[in-house]
Order: structure tokens, then sequence, then C-alpha cells
């Protein structure tokens, strides 16, 4: 077992590390529980786009006049992305952009029917309840800055789970896994809750804190990639303008499916765009199960000639962004996954609120006494249950 | 020597034991749902769902012998 001054230095890891990020937590775990049910939540909401019912078969519109439906809308705008719907076959979205150097929040996303071209609806993301819980939740409308400064408040909540499992061990020695001594002081039960409930959710704060402290990093490694893989791709290119016509984006698709057998196209950046070059359409594409959906592949293609200019795997980096997203989502397993992670949600915020409810009610002792006291609590009234005297 | 190791390893395992176990099964199930849908996706509901059956069940139905002393001197049999 640990000695007395470890645990002394553990413990104080684990009170300091939880005692800063402690309030920024509750605040992710409290935002992040409608976020998990963001794709019900936003058609219960009314933000869903109605489709006509047309025959199973009817063949899909070709993209070109999906964008050109979108342009003959806002004629002075440019395409920075096509996207499709995940869940809804028939929807094509377009954001728009008022010029190719807009600031990245300024943009309108149109959605279109994909086997009619009609353009359906203009959904507004940046509104509501839904996105103020996500702008709350992802930098707390302070930019880069407030997402890396959650991100390091991830790390400390990290680095309090693993302090926080060492400590347990000194906690539970003379005691059996699992235990609530609800008959005694009101601390002791918020004592043996906080334990019990901590070390059961451990694996799962663990992955779902570490991943959401790699989702911060998400600005920092998509610059990486522009400025290492993407540049590299589009090296030849260097200087050149945007191309004056473009060619056939139906064409690209198909040079762009013929480079990545066996994936199906995930979103297009168009040229000028941050996940493109000024002279290429970046296809993205990506596979068929819940893990290789999320691992895209770019194929750049000429925007002019419609020609393949280079397909990479992506870095490490990005795709261990990639994988982070769904573990810190919970999206990937249906219904019954999104209610264990909105429950073990839960049970996160009853260990926080149970740790600060700890330290606040606090007796003015070092932690060793404290340990040494429970312990001898527990000691004499096991002996007074061996000798049959009940409390 | 040896006397001592080999309790200090029972101590351990005694204390971290049980969260280990689920700490591995949470992991299996954060995995399985990535690898693929249908059964995949069942054995990772059900694998994540243990963890909260394990914590419902010693806070509503105080779970089994309430500390060592009942369980392993008197049999388990607590009157209070």
């Amino acid at each position: 077992m640990l000695s007395a001054k470890t645990v002394k230095i553990w413990y104080a890891v684990h009170k300091w590390t939880s005692l800063v990020c402690t309030a920024f937590l509750l605040m992710l775990c409290v935002t992040g529980l409608p976020l998990i049910f963001y794709h019900e939540l936003s058609h219960l909401l009314g933000d869903e786009i109605k489709t006509v019912d047309m025959p199973l078969e009817t063949p899909k519109a070709s993209l070109d006049s999906v964008v050109e439906a979108g342009l003959k809308k806002y004629p002075a705008e440019f395409v920075r992305f096509l996207y499709w719907d995940e869940d809804e076959p028939d929807l094509v979205y377009l954001t728009l952009v008022p010029s190719l150097d807009a600031p990245p929040d300024v943009f309108r996303s149109i959605a279109v029917d994909a086997r009619t071209a009609e353009v359906l609806a203009e959904p507004k993301f940046d509104e509501g309840f839904l996105y103020f819980m996500l702008e709350l939740h992802v930098d707390m409308f302070a930019g880069p800055y407030g997402m890396l400064f959650l991100g390091f408040m991830g790390l400390l909540f990290v680095a309090s789970l693993v302090s926080g499992a060492v400590v347990y061990g000194p906690f539970m020695r003379k005691l059996d896994f699992g235990i609530v001594r609800k008959d005694r002081t009101a601390r002791l039960k918020w004592l043996d809750l906080h334990n019990l409930l901590g070390i059961v959710t451990l694996m799962w704060a663990l992955v779902v804190g570490g991943t959401g402290v790699i989702n911060t990093l998400s600005d920092v490694v998509i610059k990486a990639w522009q400025y290492g893989q993407l540049a590299e791709m589009a090296a030849p290119y260097k200087g050149k303008p945007m191309p004056q016509k473009f060619a056939s984006l139906d064409r690209a698709m198909d040079v762009a499916r013929e480079a990545v057998p066996g994936m199906s196209p995930d979103f297009v950046a168009f040229p000028g765009s941050v996940f493109s070059s000024s002279h290429h359409y970046a296809v993205f594409m990506s596979g068929t199960t819940p893990l290789t959906s999320r691992l895209l592949k770019p194929a750049l293609i000429d925007a002019e000639t419609a020609k393949l200019t280079d397909s990479r795997d992506l870095p490490w980096y990005v795709t261990t962004l990639l994988v982070s997203q769904p573990l810190h989502f919970g999206d990937y397993g249906g219904m019954p996954m999104k209610v264990v992670w909105a429950v073990l949600d839960v049970i996160t915020i009853i260990v926080l609120v149970s740790g600060l409810y700890l330290w606040l009610s606090r007796r003015k002792k070092p932690i060793e006494e404290r340990i040494a006291e429970l312990e001898r609590e527990e000691d004499l009234s096991r002996s007074l249950q061996t000798e049959g005297v009940v409390r | 020597m040896k006397r001592s190791k080999s309790i200090r390893r029972s101590n351990f395992l005694h204390v971290f034991g049980v969260p280990a176990l689920l700490a591995i099964l949470s992991a299996f199930g954060l995995v399985t749902a990535l690898l693929g849908d249908g059964v995949w996706d069942v054995l990772s509901w059900i694998a994540l769902a243990v963890p909260v059956a394990v914590i419902v069940r010693h806070v509503w139905f105080g779970g089994p012998g309430k500390d060592i002393s009942t369980d392993r001197r008197s049999g388990g049999d607590k009157t209070s």
C-alpha cells in the first residue's frame, strides 16, 4: 500500500485539480446532456426539413444542378461546402459565403432536395436552445481561446480522475466494494456515494474527458493538416488563381469515386475553403462501418479539368481527432447508447456535486488522520457487531 | 516477507478487483459499437449498462454484505 506521505500528495492533487475544474465540468455536464440528443431534439423543436414523398427509385438530380439552384438564389455568393444529410438521403446542404475571405462564422446553409434540386429551406444553425447549449459547451462563446481553456479544464478533470482512483485505495482498504453507509452521518454516506459512483464510472469518464480534450484541439489539428498534408498535395498548384470556369462537380465526383474505391462521398470542400486549395474540389470520402464512416479520405480534384491531383490517407493526428469525436459524443450506437450516455453524465454530475459537498463539509484535519479515524470507527462498529451489540 | 507481500496483493485485489473488471467492461463497450452495427451495438449497450446496474444495486439494494466484518465474521447477517 501507499505510504502516508504518498497518499497525502495524491490527495492534494485530487483536491486541487477537482476544485479548479468542478464549476466548468458541471457546466459541461449540464450543457452536454441535451447535446447527446441533439438530433432528436432538433426534430422536436421543429427544425426538421420535410421532403415530399416520391417513389423510392426516383433518380438523384445532378450535383451541378444542386449547386446551380443555390447560386441562383444567391448569385453574388460562393459555395464553400456541399454535404449530405446523415439520416435523410434526399437532402443535400450547401454552405454559401458572401466573399471568399469571409470569416468562418459568416455563412448561410441551404437545404436542397437531392432529387429535384429544389431549394427547400435555410436552416439556422446559429440560434435557439441547442445552439446556445452547443456554444457554451464548446467554447463558452469565447472562440478558440475559450475552447482551449475548456481543454485545459478537461485535462485537470482527467488528472482529478486518476488521482481520485489512487486515493480510492486507502479509503476503501478495510471496506467492501460498493458499501454505502446510510445509517451514519450524512457526510459518510456521501463519501461512500462519491467513491462508488466515481470508481464505477471511471473508465467512461476518462474516455469522454480525454476525447473532449482532444476535440478542443480541433482548430490546431486542422491548421496543422492545412499547412502539412494539404499543402503538400496541392504544392504543384501553389500560387495558381481560382479557376475562371469550374468543371462539372458530377465528373469530379466520378473521378473521386474511382480514386477511392469502396468509400462514399461525405462532403465536398470547394476551391478557396479551408479544407481545399484555391484550385481544387476536395472530395472527402468515408467508409460504411460506425468507425470507418468517421475516417475520411480526401481526393483533390482539379476544379478546372476534373482530373485527380492526389488522394492520401489523413495523417495520424487528424485520424485521432476523428476517432475521438464519436467517443465523446456517444452517437455511434443508437438510442440505447445515448440513454446510457445520459445516465452516466448524470452520475458524473452527482460525483462532482458530492465532491464539492465533501470539501465544503470538510473537517480541518489532515488526510491521514481522517483515514485513520474512519478506520477506527470502522473497527469499533465491527467489534460491536461481532459481540452482538446492535446499534 | 513473503506473507506480507501476499497480504498486500490480496488487499489490492480486494479494493481494486471489481473496479478493474468494470473498467475493462466499459472499455470493451466503448469499442464494440465502433466496430459494427447490430450485434456489436447490443454488446456495447450491455457492457456500458453493467456499471450503472452495479450502482443501482449497491445504492438502492444495499449490495451484498455491508462491510467486511458482517460478511466474514458473522456470516453476512446484519441486524441494524
